[in-house]
């Protein structure tokens, strides 16, 4: 018996020195195509806004330098089948004097020496068609409750929603006999916090663990979401929107400072492509899977993709929220 | 066509039935050593040439025309036993096969099921002598790492006991203990298998083509039979390796009439440390006991009412627990005293019961009747309790949190063996499962209270209790199957069966009707071509964490929304048995798999049952190969060589769940080449030596290779981002797998038994396989000059490891 412990012992110990020796680590070698760089074209064009192109490459995961522009690109933008005129270009971006309206095809082509054609179209959807049908506001959990309705037209459409408003930062200090005084900064214009419960977002990613079963919970400074559920139909959203205790409304003088609902109409390529660009930098997600950004970039990587945004001014109706 | 096929079922035993009269030879086969009943022991009359295997019983039935019967019964390791007599009626044959063919050698043997002659397809039956031959890590026997080693079945991730048969995931294997499910078969992540090779008699894989009497999993089944025990005489054995012990007993409570089996395995490097505990603590107030094990408890009893009639009872229960209690003794702190206790639990495990009663209705038929309940657990608890007082204050605070998920079964099944005729082995049966899922529930359970003496004392009070999850998911499982073994001709034999099933959820009933048909031609004596196609469906989804297997992963049934799994089959091969000295065989199969779930990109598995259905996508998948073996079953030096090339791929191309952008992707585990070579040498009884080398292509990750910048789409002030692009899900190969593991037995008789040392050294040549990459940053020493850069880095977890086992059995 007492041999028979020696020697589990003895084992036990020349184990734990071998494991403790043995290099375990082993740094991987790459082959050369897969650090070879991309052309990255990114440029989001927006109905009456001028269109501008950036280019540069991708860089290799392990590699820690800055990102380089391409600055000698041979770009060309076709508005409805015509080529437009470059006005300029600027360390790796392009400006084209090109006004997109709805409707509008907008093709692209891009020459980079050294790599393959980069090609890339998108047409410029249609301003959507959006009332606001109610804002109630609390002055006691600060709370702004907006009831957004849409008229969706047949097919496939996406869009964002976002809120913005005026404010004042508020800076507590306190004084010898420990009250507090609060001091306002000059109002400045932010997006605001908002959640929903809708359903339309449940694909949205910054959602609520501790849901039950069938229960959404959406928040962010800005939202998308498509018209899976209600297309061609007419469709209302309730929204909350928050403000926390470092700042201070302005919602009492809205006609010296107002609150801003914008809704935006993505081309189905920009909501891809935001979805995954979002999802990619969620922070939160833990083991996760890994997230392929979307592109419909050929040749390269990146995005073309426009929108159409439509603003609304709200008035809000002081009341208590339930 | 319906109708065409209802008649077949009907006359379906009536075929074949000849006009001359016949009589019934029925009984069973036992070793005469142990009493223990032999699977699939050949039956034979050698001058028709008609015979038949032993069921999971030992029991056989064979019927034959009234005249001279030359009667054979074999099994390999065995004596043959051979009779002749003239068959004038039916009879009762029980045959006690004594052990003495002295093989000199751990024999490899996978003909009983599926040699030259058989129907079977894609079935492999693994002897546990072999199992416990072949070397693995840490000198622990493990069912499934020996499995792993066979053509068609891979590995996860080194060292992992994840099992992935021909492109399906780990969740699409049908564990059978006793033929009941186990659901989790693995402890410590899949580090060891949940089976304890001690109490295992017989492991069969089937890896497709399944016969009719299987259902429930899409990619393969492993019937793992347990010992029932010698009937005459008290044996055991007792074994202590580098990570757990084990003790094993049986023997007869009433002799040659009522047998136990008992076995039980520990991992014992918590008890070692247990004594060192204290010493980490730095507060002498604090006592501290902290540590993991994992345990499993085997037995089975076995009754032999009558010839006729048999009764079984197994249980099963293993369990992976981590456990941290911390105790004070009272303190004082700044005059006020002060203890506390805090326990933490983290436990994970099956439970598997069954009943079983077997019955010879007639000399040609028998029945089975089961009982069975299995469950699966995971349960992570923590309790705090804080007392503070002195003479103003009295202060506590307790709180209690757990998290439980888990899945029950209540089963009843009857199975039926028939054999009409020596041209027909036909099996049927029907049972149900009831199925309690219970995917995630957490709680918390809290109070805080404090009373302040005075005048009048006063006392202030919180507190809370929640609770958090889903409640129980009821489900209904129903199923019947029918199955014959049907001799055509000499040369033409057909397994042909039908799998019907019904899952009851959310009020939502899925049906399914599988055809199962396997057949073989002998092309020549030792030359045959078989084929086989089936088709599968699953009603349950294992929802994974990671490519380890946690104990987290949550078992959830399918849904109103979410359809089962399910899978076509088609495999062909050659099997040639080149007599005494090798046995080849080379087969292709083609599967597809549809309503496959994968999680969407950039889903968190935290929390995974909450809206699960919302985080996967639905798809399929598809995956095809050649796997060729080559065996050596006799002589001093036996083993095999197995090479498989296979693919399997992905497709999520549905609206609003397209993955990889919808286009085709390879799944995790696709693995262009796998090899695997296992040789055993038993020069004489005091000593054998097991070699075996592995090779696979390295695993599918995923890996964003370039980066580039954009604007966060949510910001208001046009922050710049850098993101990782992904050209494709798995687009990227982690380095290839290999391995030399060597094992050596040292056998000396003793006075009451035989012991053994065995001294095994896994990873022989210190191959660094990796595990995991991740980035890491380096300094580089060039020249003076010392720069930083950033690398892939791949974590190897087992370099070369030698253990030392010892075993006693008497």
């Amino acid at each position: 018996m007492k041999r028979l412990f020696l020697t589990v012992g003895m084992a036990a110990g020349l184990v734990s020195a071998l494991i403790g020796l043995a290099g375990c680590e082993k740094v991987v070698e790459f082959k050369v195509d897969e650090v070879t760089p991309y052309v990255v074209l990114v440029s989001k064009p927006e109905a009456d806004s001028m269109v501008r192109i950036k280019l540069s490459h991708s860089r290799f995961f392990l590699d820690g330098h800055s990102f380089r522009t391409i600055r000698n690109a041979d770009v060309r933008l076709y508005a409805n089948g015509r080529q437009t005129n470059r006005l300029s270009a600027d360390d790796g971006e392009y400006f084209f004097d090109c006004l997109p309206q709805a409707g509008d095809t907008l093709d692209l082509q891009v020459l980079v020496p050294g790599y393959p054609m980069v090609q890339a179209g998108t047409r410029v959807p249609a301003e959507p068609d959006v009332e606001v049908l109610e804002t109630a506001y609390d002055s006691l959990s600060q709370t702004c409750q907006v009831k957004v309705r849409i008229h969706d037209p047949q097919g496939k459409n996406y869009y964002r929603i976002s809120f913005d408003g005026w404010v004042r930062k508020i800076t507590n200090r306190y004084d010898q006999n420990g009250f507090i005084e609060s001091d306002t900064t000059e109002p400045e214009f932010i997006s605001l916090w908002f959640s929903t419960s809708d359903v339309v977002f449940t694909d949205a990613t910054s959602v609520d663990f501790l849901l039950e079963q069938g229960e959404t919970h959406a928040s962010g400074k800005s939202l998308r979401f498509s018209d899976r559920l209600f297309d061609g139909k007419s469709y209302t959203m309730v929204f909350n929107l928050y403000l926390n205790n470092a700042y201070k409304d302005l919602l009492s003088d809205t006609s010296q400072y107002p609150y801003t609902v914008c809704v935006s109409a993505l081309s189905g390529d920009r909501y891809l492509y935001d979805n995954t660009l979002e999802k990619a930098d969620d922070e939160f997600a833990i083991l996760s899977e890994p997230v392929q950004i979307y592109t419909n970039v050929q040749g390269g990587i990146g995005v073309f993709a426009a929108s159409n945004n439509r603003k609304i001014k709200l008035k809000p109706v002081f009341r208590r929220i339930q | 066509m319906k109708k065409l096929f209802c008649i077949i079922l009907l006359f379906w035993p009536f075929f074949g039935i000849q006009a001359q009269r016949q009589h019934t030879i029925s009984g069973t086969v036992v070793s005469s050593s142990s009493g223990e009943p032999l699977i699939c022991a050949t039956v034979v009359d050698v001058r028709s040439g008609k015979g038949t295997v032993t069921n999971a019983n030992g029991r056989f039935s064979l019927t034959l025309p009234a005249d001279t019967v030359a009667f054979r019964v074999s099994y390999v390791g065995y004596q043959r036993f051979d009779s002749l007599f003239c068959l004038s009626g039916n009879m009762v044959m029980n045959v006690s096969l004594l052990s003495g063919v002295q093989l000199r050698a751990v024999t490899v043997n996978a003909e009983r099921v599926a040699s030259a002659k058989s129907s079977q397809i894609s079935a492999i039956e693994v002897p546990m002598e072999q199992i416990k031959a072949v070397p693995v890590l840490f000198g622990e026997t493990d069912i499934l790492k020996t499995m792993q080693l066979l053509p068609g079945v891979q590995n996860g991730t080194e060292g992992m006991s994840g099992v992935y048969v021909r492109g399906g995931g780990p969740d699409e294997n049908l564990f059978l203990l006793d033929g009941v499910s186990l659901y989790n078969v693995n402890h410590l992540g899949g580090f060891f298998s949940a089976f304890n090779s001690s109490a295992v008699k017989n492991v069969t894989l089937y890896k497709g083509s399944f016969p009719a009497r299987f259902g429930g999993r899409l990619s393969s089944v492993l019937d793992i039979a347990t010992n029932n025990g010698h009937d005459k005489e008290f044996h055991g054995d007792i074994s202590i390796g580098a990570v757990a012990a084990k003790i094993t007993l049986e023997g007869p409570i009433i002799k040659e009439k009522t047998t136990f089996s008992v076995s039980y395995r520990r991992t014992y490097a918590d008890l070692l440390v247990k004594p060192f505990m204290s010493l980490g603590s730095t507060f002498s107030e604090e006592k501290v006991n902290a540590g993991y094990y994992f345990y499993d408890l085997n037995a089975k009893v076995t009754h032999k009412v009558s010839d006729k009639s048999r009764l079984f009872a197994s249980y099963y229960m293993g369990d992976d627990v981590v456990y941290l209690k911390v105790k004070t003794n009272d303190w004082i702190d700044y005059g006020f005293n002060w203890k506390y206790w805090m326990k933490m639990g983290y436990n994970w495990g099956n439970i598997v019961g069954s009943l079983r009663w077997n019955y010879a209705l007639k000399p040609k038929l028998f029945m089975n009747i089961t009982a069975a309940y299995t469950r699966y657990r995971n349960n992570i608890s923590m309790g705090v309790e804080e007392y503070g007082w002195d003479e103003d204050v009295d202060y506590s605070y307790q709180m209690d949190m757990f998290y439980k998920s888990g899945i029950r079964d209540l089963i009843g099944r009857a199975d039926f063996d028939f054999a009409p005729n020596p041209d027909h082995a036909i099996k049927f049966g029907a049972g149900t499962i009831h199925h309690i899922f219970t995917p995630e529930v957490m709680g918390m359970k809290s109070e805080d209270k404090e009373t302040q003496f005075g005048d009048t004392d006063s006392t202030f009070t919180n507190r809370m209790d929640t609770t958090l999850g889903e409640s129980r998911v009821h489900a209904e499982e129903l199923f019947c199957y029918f199955e014959d073994d049907w001799s055509l001709t000499p040369a033409l034999k057909i397994n042909m069966g039908l799998y019907a099933s019904g899952f009851v959820v959310e009020n939502k009933f899925y049906p399914s009707v599988q055809p199962r048909i396997s057949g073989r031609l002998l092309l020549s004596d030792k030359l045959s071509f078989k084929a086989g196609y089936a088709y599968m469906t699953q009603y349950m989804h294992l929802l994974s964490n990671s490519s380890i297997n946690l104990p987290t992963d949550l078992w959830v049934p399918v849904t109103a929304r979410i359809a089962p799994m399910n899978a076509h089959q088609v495999a062909a091969g050659l099997f040639y048995n080149w007599t005494d000295i090798a046995d080849f065989s080379v087969e292709a199969y083609y599967k597809r798999m549809n309503n496959l779930l994968e999680y969407r990109d950039g889903v968190s598995f935290w929390s995974s049952s909450t809206n699960w259905e919302d985080k996967v996508c639905i798809g399929k998948g598809w995956s095809y190969g050649l796997e060729f073996l080559a065996q050596r079953t006799l002589g001093p030096v036996s083993g095999w060589v197995g090479y498989t090339w296979s693919r399997t791929m992905r497709l999520f191309d549905r609206e609003g769940m397209e993955i990889n952008n919808g286009k085709p992707f390879p799944a995790k585990y696709d693995r262009r080449h796998d090899i695997s070579i296992v040789l055993m040498y038993k020069p004489s009884d005091r000593f054998d030596v097991g070699l075996t080398w592995v090779y696979s292509t390295g695993n599918a990750a995923t890996l964003a290779m370039q980066e580039f910048q954009d604007e966060d789409p949510d910001s208001d002030d046009g922050s710049q981002n850098v993101y990782g692009y992904v050209e494709g899900r798995n687009n990227f190969r982690m380095p290839a797998y290999h391995r030399m593991d060597i094992g050596v037995n040292f056998h000396k008789q003793k006075k009451y038994g035989t012991r053994t040392i065995n001294i095994s050294v896994y990873n022989l040549y210190n191959r660094n396989n990796p595990f995991i990459v991740y980035e890491s940053g380096r300094y580089h020493y060039t020249n003076g000059d010392v720069t930083y850069r950033s690398a892939l880095v791949q974590l190897s977890i087992f370099p070369i490891i030698p253990s030392i086992s010892y075993q006693y059995k008497f």
